[in-house]
């Protein structure tokens, strides 16, 4: 008995940096030697999928990428998921952030998304097939002054007006955007749905992270949002959808699941075990009282 | 005085947003002629050019931001506050990136910006042709953000998931009725989002049914909640009673 | 693939800032904090830059410059322009002249612009756009009870579950409890308080589910950054010369840089005497 009393509360006051070198091995192992574990995609990651992929090539997708360096890891695979699907079946797309620190990575993503294409005979051009509208300050008021006349916004990322742009000869609202993905970090999903969508009547999907991804399933019930790509898992499932069809293989996000998969077996296995020791733990002063 | 500093932005506030509240209803605009130009009074053109107003004002308030972390770190270094070679850095490192940004532009490869074309139109600054040479194609400032910045930021919020797993392991226990539900919530969706739900279908099911159904009924509560709540202050703040958004102070 | 000195500069510093964050799992120490400090400076002169750039050349600068060409008949416009921008630039002035404590009044001149007068909009727009929808989806007929044709092949339990009928009773019944326990205005007892009950177990699946969530978002940016660490960008830094392996070689480094910041602080520091008393 006091063997298993010594045991229990070791296991229950274990040293936090143990926990932290268990979760990294965890994070690691999978990643050096990979187990290749299914993924099979979801209904909300099916419907982004095949609505970009039924539109008629030239349609025009906007792609608002909310989002910065602190939430990279799992929204960036999906911009370039997004994009290299785009540029595929020949649409046209014009990509803004509403948040500061963001442009820096669509500035990386399209160069990257550029270089993987080239061998595949797929080279859209600044301005014609796509444009980069950069940051606009105000939020909503953004969202509603693309509404209202999208060029308004005067200039794109690289200074040029937005008039003297071909990709925006007929675009001139957002009533003339075909289709949306918000690529979210923060609450401009909803800005984008109750300014943007919903006011402007167009089709909206939403690529978010893991923390908000449950909060705008509603909006999915609702059929306010067509789709949900949530989190890395969300981003995976993308990516494999696109390498099963276009054969362009597979992303950072695919790489990544096999890690989860462990870490998440690693704290449920942790959590449960810290459950049963602290029942018995408590049993057993109970017991003596 | 008192009228202009206290009362006077309340009836700015009352004023206008009943002026934006009557543009929404209406689905075209009123316009007037002023020389060349037609300027619109009522309607969609109202809110289209007040959303331009709002984007101008949040964009210069964005500097006041940046101001205040300036005049924290200067005051700090200023009174040789201990730490204070930290705040060095951090301006430092301030006036490098700006500086870098000023200089080659915010393009993916270094170009002639605004600012270097306002000193010298057409030509490349000093510095640029050096740099040209130095980083080929490669702007520094877009440089520094994939090398310095990505990277610094990207890492400071992977620590969390270091934090989470201990304090899961910690402080999870299944004491009451609502803790022990909320913990078996958690674990099949943890297990049902990964590759052992695909492994296991039931496990998928069941997060699936708890994600699509029941959290989107919680979800959905919240969310009304908070949309009511946010009509509600949005109508104290029209008349007044709500002023807690216009700062303390005399 | 071939990379510039340039590139490999930049690999070796992004690798040693992500090794010098993860640093402080083990415990604070200098290197995490020239990065932390580091990590402010370098987003906030990125900010400072894309705001000029992004906004204030663009949405204030060109309009007021081509109002006064136009004004003056210069052919050098590009556009009609406008002098009304000075109004919400000075509006935002003010909010940046609150570093003056005297001058803290003028803000609320813009605050009542930005707050204010968005309470106008958000009154009809957020009604139309979320209210009217979401309640409109929560109530729905609640029949069928068949089994839904879209899970076939997942047994009939999952079929049945999933009827549109037993979807739409859950939804309601989630929505409306849920509701009832946020509604503070009648006392929680008799059939209120059950209803508030169910709210509440509702309430906790749904924050089980976000917990779920959250751990998996965590998860995923460690793996983000190890991925990095493992294999840093641009072809794979696979080769032989010790310039191609930066994770290795910085992070002996750190972890030497670390035994003797922790040596320097036991000399500096002697054994801490007992406590009087």
């Amino acid at each position: 008995m006091e063997r298993w009393e010594k045991l229990v509360s070791a296991y229950l006051n274990l040293d936090r940096r143990i926990i932290y070198l268990l979760v990294a091995l965890a994070v690691l192992i999978p990643l050096i030697w990979p187990l290749n574990l299914p993924v099979k995609a979801r209904e909300e990651v099916k419907a982004i999928f095949d609505t970009i992929e039924e539109l008629p090539p030239g349609s025009t997708i906007l792609i608002a990428n909310d989002y910065d360096p602190s939430s990279e890891p799992e929204l960036y695979p999906m911009t370039v998921a997004l994009l290299k699907h785009s540029f595929l079946k020949k649409h046209k797309v014009i990509i803004i952030t509403l948040w500061l620190t963001g442009p820096g990575l669509v500035v990386k993503a399209l160069e990257q998304v550029k270089e993987e294409l080239k061998p595949l005979g797929v080279e859209p051009k600044e301005g014609v097939d796509y444009a980069f509208l950069g940051f606009k300050p105000g939020g909503f008021a953004v969202i509603l002054q693309m509404g209202g006349n999208i060029y308004g916004l005067e200039t794109d990322y690289a200074g040029n007006r937005l008039e003297d742009l071909p990709i925006f000869e007929n675009v001139r609202s957002l009533r003339d955007i075909d289709y949306q993905v918000v690529l979210a970090a923060g609450n401009t999903i909803d800005t984008w749905i109750i300014y943007g969508s919903e006011r402007y009547s167009y089709l909206i999907g939403g690529g978010v992270t893991g923390v908000i991804a449950p909060n705008i399933y509603p909006y999915y019930k609702a059929r306010q949002l067509n789709g949900i790509l949530g989190g890395l898992r969300g981003a995976s499932e993308y990516e494999r959808l696109l390498n099963a069809k276009y054969q362009v293989g597979v992303g950072r996000a695919s790489k990544g699941m096999d890690a989860q998969t462990m870490v998440h077996l690693l704290i449920v296995f942790g959590v449960i075990l810290a459950n049963l020791a602290f029942f018995v733990q408590r049993s057993i002063e109970r017991g003596r009282d | 005085m008192q009228f202009i500093r206290r009362q006077l932005p309340l009836w700015v506030t009352f004023f206008g947003a009943l002026y934006i509240f009557i543009s929404w209803y209406i689905p075209s605009s009123f316009t007037f002629q002023i020389g060349q130009r037609r300027m619109a009074w009522l309607g969609q053109d109202i809110i289209t050019g007040w959303s331009n107003w709002i984007s101008i004002i949040s964009g210069v308030a964005l500097f006041y931001g940046i101001l205040t972390l300036i005049l924290y770190g200067w005051s700090k270094v200023r009174s040789r506050q201990p730490g204070y070679g930290y705040s060095i850095i951090m301006l430092v490192s301030l006036a490098l990136m700006t500086a870098l940004g000023l200089l080659y532009g915010t393009k993916a490869a270094p170009h002639v910006t605004s600012i270097s074309y306002l000193l010298a139109p057409g030509k490349l600054q000093v510095g640029q042709e050096f740099a040209l040479g130095l980083f080929g194609q490669i702007n520094p400032f877009q440089w520094m953000y994939t090398n310095v910045m990505l990277p610094l930021s990207a890492t400071m919020f992977s620590l969390l998931a270091f934090y989470i797993a201990s304090a899961a392991f910690r402080t999870f226990r299944a004491k009451t009725t609502e803790a022990t539900i909320l913990l078996i919530a958690g674990v099949l969706v943890m297990l049902g989002r990964v590759s052992s739900g695909d492994l296991v279908p039931q496990l998928s099911f069941v997060s699936d049914y708890i994600m699509n159904i029941l959290n989107a009924a919680g979800q959905r509560g919240i969310l009304l909640g908070i949309v009511l709540g946010q009509i509600a202050f949005s109508v104290r703040i029209i008349f007044g009673v709500e002023r807690s958004y216009l700062g303390g102070g005399d | 693939m071939n990379l510039t000195a340039v590139e490999v500069l930049g690999i070796w510093l992004a690798v040693g800032f992500t090794l010098a964050i993860f640093s402080f799992l083990y415990r604070d120490n200098p290197i995490y904090r020239v990065a932390e400090q580091v990590y402010v400076g370098v987003s906030a002169g990125y900010g400072l830059v894309v705001t000029i750039f992004d906004f204030l050349l663009p949405l204030f600068w060109e309009p007021l410059k081509n109002a006064f060409l136009t004004a003056i008949g210069s052919p050098e416009a590009t556009s009609p322009g406008s002098f009304v921008v000075i109004i919400p630039f000075i509006l935002g002035v003010f909010i940046v002249l609150r570093v003056f404590r005297n001058l803290t009044w003028l803000s609320r001149y813009s605050y009542a612009v930005l707050v204010g007068t968005a309470a106008g909009i958000v009154i009809p727009q957020v009604t139309d756009s979320i209210l009217i929808p979401q309640v409109g989806n929560t109530i729905n007929p609640l029949y069928p009870w068949s089994l839904n044709p879209e899970y076939a092949n997942q047994g009939t339990f999952w079929q049945f579950i999933y009827s549109p009928g037993m979807d739409a009773l859950v939804t309601l019944v989630g929505v409306f409890s849920v509701l009832m326990f946020f509604f503070f205005s009648v006392e929680h007892r008799g059939v209120v308080g059950g209803i508030a009950r169910v709210g509440v177990y509702v309430l906790m699946i749904t924050f089980g589910a976000s917990f779920g969530y959250t751990v998996m978002a965590r998860v995923s940016l460690l793996i983000g950054r190890m991925t990095y660490l493992l294999n840093p960008e641009k072809g794979g830094m696979v080769g032989a010369a010790v310039w191609q392996k930066p994770t290795i070689v910085l992070l002996v480094l750190f972890i030497v840089a670390m035994i003797l910041f922790a040596l320097s602080e036991k000399k500096r520091r002697p054994p801490a005497e007992a406590p009087a008393g």
